[in-house]
């Protein structure tokens, strides 16, 4: 197998950007606490995996290892934190949106009680004024027409 | 090459794994979280190209499609979008994270000045 450059420069491209990733994974992983740790910490593992993955490759690509099966067993490890990360990351976040979306609802019930509750007085409002209209159109027991 | 059966089925059993993070990734509501929903895309994307990417294996394992360098230009696509994501998700993050700090920051001088009155 002769020695592939173009490959092999492609893969170390390939894993220099995946050590920006584990920069920025980390940085994250400082700023953030609650069930969303444990997703970013799945997806730590799993991008430390896809590092092992790209140096098995360019050894590889080099003659160095040659184990059969080891990329496919690193993918699928891989493959399997991604869906754990994915599971975490959508059970944090339906959390949040749920509150949200809750709250939205409060909020809309609320707006609509006190249109109503608008309309009702201008309802009221109205037959008052028709009603006081008549009581002054009525007075004791006869109809005062001069009004 | 012979057809390697223990290769395709492992590349089998990634792509149901694939479609079912990809079907967890699409359950997320976008909407609602707008700061995040940048990086979601990215994510589903990057997913996508996972997908594309164990299909060209099975294909160029089975001898039906060969395109050179295409597995390493896949990769390297995905590690771009990978970081794209993370670097917005990184900023969403940063500046919630931020406004918290501020807003503790406020409180505590807040008390700091009444404790100073008192």
């Amino acid at each position: 197998m002769a020695l592939n450059y173009i490959s092999i420069i492609l893969g170390i491209i390939v894993l220099v950007s995946y050590l920006a990733i584990l920069f920025f994974l980390l940085q994250i992983l400082a700023r953030i606490q609650g069930k969303t740790k444990t997703a970013f910490i799945y997806f730590t593992i799993s991008i430390f995996f896809l590092i092992i993955r790209r140096v098995q490759d360019i050894f590889y690509k080099i003659d160095l290892i040659s184990a059969p099966y080891l990329y496919d067993t690193l993918s699928i490890i891989f493959s399997v934190l991604l869906l754990l990360t994915a599971y975490h990351f959508y059970n944090a976040i339906t959390e949040v949106t749920d509150k949200i979306i809750t709250k939205e609802k409060k909020h809309k019930v609320s707006k609509k009680v006190g249109r109503n509750i608008k309309r009702f007085e201008n309802v009221k409002e109205i037959t008052n004024a028709k009603s006081s209209k008549i009581k002054g159109i009525v007075k004791g027991d006869y109809l005062d027409l001069t009004r | 090459m012979a057809l390697d059966y223990i290769g395709l089925g492992f590349s089998l059993v990634m792509l149901v794994i694939y479609s079912i993070t990809l079907f967890i990734l699409f359950q997320i509501r976008i909407r609602v979280i707008e700061e995040l929903s940048e990086a979601i895309i990215y994510f589903r994307i990057a997913i996508f190209i996972l997908f594309f990417l164990r299909i060209q294996n099975i294909l160029a394992k089975a001898n039906l499609l060969i395109v050179p360098y295409s597995q390493e230009l896949l990769a390297l696509f995905l590690a771009l979008i990978l970081m794209m994501g993370f670097f917005s998700l990184y900023k969403s993050v940063a500046n919630f994270t931020d406004r918290q700090n501020k807003k503790i920051s406020s409180t505590s001088r807040k008390i700091k000045s009444r404790n100073k009155l008192k």
